[in-house]
């Protein structure tokens, strides 16, 4: 089922492969529109520009991973308040107080289900 | 009580046939007031001998001229001795100056003799008063030598008699007789003063009164205490002495008419003197106590108690004897006891027990050598331990001790074995040599106790067993030992601990554990951890893992095993802690984890996209998008292919790091080798438009040729995805003495000097997105470094930023 409401994610993954099928998966589930990064420099960029709903985030990544984002991102008191879920192999991250202590909304744990992603993040994010 | 001078009337026989006569005598006498007579009157000779007879007169006055006889034959009758010896007699006669009857009467015994014309008032007065005093004093004397015997009797008895019982028998005896009393007893007081009649001499029909018991009640104190004073009791009739009715009932008990009583007083005794009573009774009849017989119960009263003290001290000598004998008696039984208890000690000693002259001789041997060599001990009497036939080895050590002892008359000891009879095993013995020296001091024999320790010897021996071999597994175990004593002081360190530390052992032992070998970030945490346990073994933590430091500085993560070591009575000792260092073990344990962490972060990738791309297709939502569609399968395609490099790396970098890949190992041509990496790598390089150039000279190589392929074509694969188009990569071989060094240098971006040691780390590019975007796993150059290690050789790289890198690595000719 199409989720109607309009949303812009910025996605941040250094895998290409991982942003194509995201981007693929959300613009056929929904109409929100994805904007990859394919590293944290572009990615933080990209937010910047975008002002996106949310934000999808690689943790391991070369050069500056996913907490160094984080780090900016909390730093930041124009981008501080966008809501974060972590796209990320590191199954570790998913228990809730560390979900608590990195400040994100959530977590989707890789290898993802490519059908089930965009109702992962609306109830993540609360989006109806 | 009193004790009055008695003086007894003197009866006067007047026999006269003129009672005239008679009455003029009478009166004359009486007028004598110094004196007092009684008088019986005799008118004929028959009359006056019946009256002598039956009243014993003191003095007789006697006619001569009597109508039945003469006046002499009364002489005669009282001469005959059968009556009274002496004759107290004055002859009376009418017939003045004849001289022939004066002497007849003299002669007869007379006292005196008086013509009756003589006779006056005064003249009969002092004739009569002379002849009462001579009789008087006759008495008195007679008394006195009467007494002088009993007393030299007594004394005999005291003499003769240390029993008081038998003095005491033969004083009543002698007093009763004496006095010719009824009864003589001796009462002696008990501390209460009630008393017993200890001694008696009675006459018939009276009844014994021996033994009897008197109680207190008749002896009051002021009474007591008169007789403590030494007041004799002196009662001529018991009726008339004014005596307490009480007193009056006690001594009718006996029963009595007149007493005389003396205390018996021991002078020795201050606090209480008295001792006794010695009473004489008349029991029938009144009796005036004369004063002779007073002094000498007295004086015999002090005999007795001299008596009663020779018969006390003769008791107590007695006694002392009598205990002295029961004690030789007692102590002889007992001496018996003890030899036969320790002959029986002896002979049943499961100790040989032996003793030798000095010519080593046997002169007694107990029983236990029949049960360990099976001899009798007869037969070694009078025989050397030669003549004996015993083991050769024993004798000379037993010869060589006793020598000793003869030299040194010291005791000696040794340990000696010797096998049993009956092929029982062997014996072991500790040997006792013990001198025995005669009146003159000398070593006259040789006493030898030999002491059965095999049960120690051969717990001794399993124990020195037990510890050589935990002394083995201590020295030998590759784990680390250490034993601390109550204040963690250092008591034992095994030869592990110390190769493992670099220290010696002088060191550590002694040392303060935690101050010396326990960093000292970790001190504080195990003396809070191991606080109190001594005192609460609860707490102890027997399984503990610290760091110590090494002599270098190095810390080592040790996996301990605690145990508490107690002595015999069950307080703590100390601990004895066996020790694993698992520093390395950590270490893999640590990397295996990150690898882990790592690896399931690189497999998830790839399957992220093959599941996603899948996903997406099997969904259908691409059905109508045939482009993307395609696009899917070809990025689950490709990543499938990377799943499966990725997979098959890894297994095969754990097969090379757990060395569960056996070389092939085989001699080869370098350039042979070289050749067929260039073929494989050939293609790839052209298609990056890099040339590869070789500069190998021929070499034998003993070396697994497929693994040194694969390793060469790693090399040359990320030589060739990290340099330029149109650029070149150079492979190179070089001999040196001990090992061929293979080198491949690029012209490529190189690598910054903080990664050339990581590069080689699995995982562990200088940037991970290379391999992927090169189509790398991350995991060639562990692989390439884990072959070459399994070689023998080493892998390195020199690199300048921007101008390229030299991977380098060596294989010794032969490991």
């Amino acid at each position: 089922m199409k989720n109607t409401s309009s949303k812009t994610i910025v996605l941040i993954d250094d895998e290409e492969y991982i942003c194509q099928i995201v981007q693929t998966c959300v613009e056929v589930f929904s109409d929100w529109k994805v904007i990859a990064a394919r590293s944290g420099k572009e990615g933080l960029a990209a937010i910047a520009t975008a002002q996106p709903d949310a934000i999808l985030l690689d943790i391991l990544m070369p050069n500056m991973d996913g907490f160094a984002v984080l780090k900016r991102l909390k730093a930041s008191t124009t981008l501080v308040d966008i809501p974060i879920v972590l796209l990320t192999a590191r199954a570790d991250l998913a228990e809730a107080h560390k979900i608590a202590e990195l400040g994100v909304q959530g977590i989707i744990v890789k290898p993802f289900h490519p059908t089930q992603i965009t109702s992962e993040i609306s109830q993540i994010l609360s989006w109806v | 009580m009193t004790s009055p001078t008695l003086d007894s009337a003197i009866t006067i026989l007047i026999v006269d046939d003129s009672e005239e006569d008679r009455v003029t005598y009478m009166r004359y006498l009486k007028s004598d007031i110094s004196r007092s007579y009684h008088f019986l009157e005799a008118s004929t000779l028959e009359e006056g001998l019946n009256f002598w007879r039956s009243h014993h007169p003191d003095l007789v006055l006697v006619d001569y001229s009597l109508p039945d006889g003469e006046g002499l034959e009364l002489l005669e009758a009282m001469g005959e001795g059968v009556l009274v010896p002496k004759l107290e007699a004055i002859v009376l006669t009418g017939h003045y100056g004849n001289e022939q009857l004066i002497l007849q009467t003299m002669r007869l015994g007379a006292a005196d003799y008086l013509s009756k014309s003589e006779v006056t008032a005064l003249s009969l007065c002092n004739r009569v008063g002379r002849v009462v005093d001579h009789l008087l004093l006759s008495r008195k004397l007679q008394r006195l030598q009467n007494q002088e015997i009993v007393m030299a009797k007594i004394a005999l008895h005291i003499r003769q008699y240390f029993d008081l019982d038998a003095i005491s028998n033969a004083i009543v005896q002698e007093i009763r007789i004496f006095l010719k009393a009824d009864r003589t007893v001796i009462y002696q007081f008990n501390p209460d003063m009630s008393g017993v009649v200890i001694a008696e001499s009675v006459l018939p029909p009276w009844e014994t009164c021996l033994h009897r018991q008197l109680s207190d009640e008749y002896f009051p104190e002021n009474m007591g205490g008169e007789y403590r004073e030494g007041r004799v009791f002196v009662a001529p009739d018991i009726y008339k002495a004014n005596l307490s009715e009480c007193h009056v009932q006690m001594l009718e008990q006996f029963p009595t008419r007149a007493s005389l009583i003396v205390p018996i007083l021991r002078p020795n005794h201050l606090d209480n003197p008295l001792w006794g009573l010695l009473c004489t009774y008349q029991c029938f009849e009144p009796h005036l106590w004369d004063e002779l017989d007073i002094r000498l119960l007295q004086q015999l009263s002090v005999q007795l108690a001299i008596a009663l003290q020779q018969a006390e001290l003769y008791r107590n000598l007695q006694n002392s004897n009598t205990d002295l004998e029961n004690r030789v008696a007692e102590r002889t039984a007992e001496l018996f006891k003890r030899q036969q208890e320790s002959i029986a000690l002896i002979e049943n000693s499961p100790n040989l027990i032996l003793r030798l002259d000095r010519q080593l001789r046997h002169l007694y041997i107990n029983s236990a050598i029949e049960k360990i060599l099976g001899i009798p001990p007869a037969a070694f009497i009078g025989k050397t331990f030669r003549e004996m036939g015993l083991p050769e080895r024993s004798i000379l050590i037993a010869e060589d001790t006793i020598r000793t002892l003869l030299i040194t008359g010291i005791p000696q000891q040794y340990e000696i074995d010797f096998p049993l009879s009956d092929n029982r095993g062997i014996a072991y013995y500790q040997v006792s040599v013990i001198p025995e020296y005669d009146a003159d001091g000398e070593i006259a024999t040789i006493l030898m106790v030999y002491a059965d320790i095999t049960s120690n010897k051969l717990g001794e021996i399993a124990l020195q067993e037990a510890h050589r071999r935990w002394q083995s597994l201590l020295d030998n175990v590759r784990l680390i030992v250490i034993s601390l004593d109550n204040e963690w002081k250092v008591e034992y360190a095994n030869p592990f601990f110390l190769e493992s530390t670099g220290y010696e052992l002088e060191e550590v032992i002694g040392k303060d554990w935690l101050s010396c070998f326990v960093p000292q970030t970790e001190q504080v945490k195990i003396t809070q951890d191991f606080i109190g346990f001594m005192g609460n073994p609860e707490q102890f933590h027997k399984y503990y893992q610290n760091s110590i430091v090494t002599k270098t500085g190095q810390e080592r993560v040790v996996s301990w095993n605690n145990t508490i070591l107690r002595n015999h009575n069950g307080e703590i000792i100390g601990t004895i802690s066996i020790g694993e260092d698992i520093t390395e073990k950590l270490k893999v344990e640590r990397i295996k984890s990150e690898f882990i962490s790592i690896a399931s972060h690189e497999l998830r990738t790839p399957l992220s996209s093959i599941r996603g791309a899948l996903g997406l297709l099997a969904s259908g939502v691409l059905a109508n998008q045939p482009e993307v569609a395609q696009h899917m399968l070809n990025i689950a395609s490709s990543d499938t292919e990377r799943l499966v490099r990725l997979v098959n790396d890894i297994l095969d970098l754990e097969r090379l790091e757990s060395n569960n890949v056996t070389l092939n190992r085989q001699w080869s041509d370098t350039s042979e080798i070289c050749q067929q990496v260039i073929e494989t790598m050939e293609a790839i390089a052209a298609e990056s438009q890099i040339e590869i150039i070789s500069n190998v000279p021929s070499q034998q190589i003993f070396a697994d040729r497929d693994r040194i392929v694969q390793t060469l074509v790693n090399l040359l694969s990320n030589a060739v995805k990290f340099s330029m188009p149109h650029s070149q990569i150079h492979l190179e071989v070089e001999a040196i003495t001990d090992e061929i060094i293979f080198r491949v240098r690029d012209h490529g971006r190189g690598i910054p000097e903080s990664n050339l040691e990581s590069i080689f780390e699995r995982f562990n590019q200088v940037d991970a997105s290379d391999s992927r975007q090169m189509g790398g796993t991350g995991l060639g150059l562990a692989i390439c470094r884990s072959i070459v290690q399994q070689h023998g050789g080493k892998i390195w790289v020199e690199s300048v930023v921007n101008q390229g890198s030299t991977v380098s690595f060596t294989i010794p000719h032969r490991i």
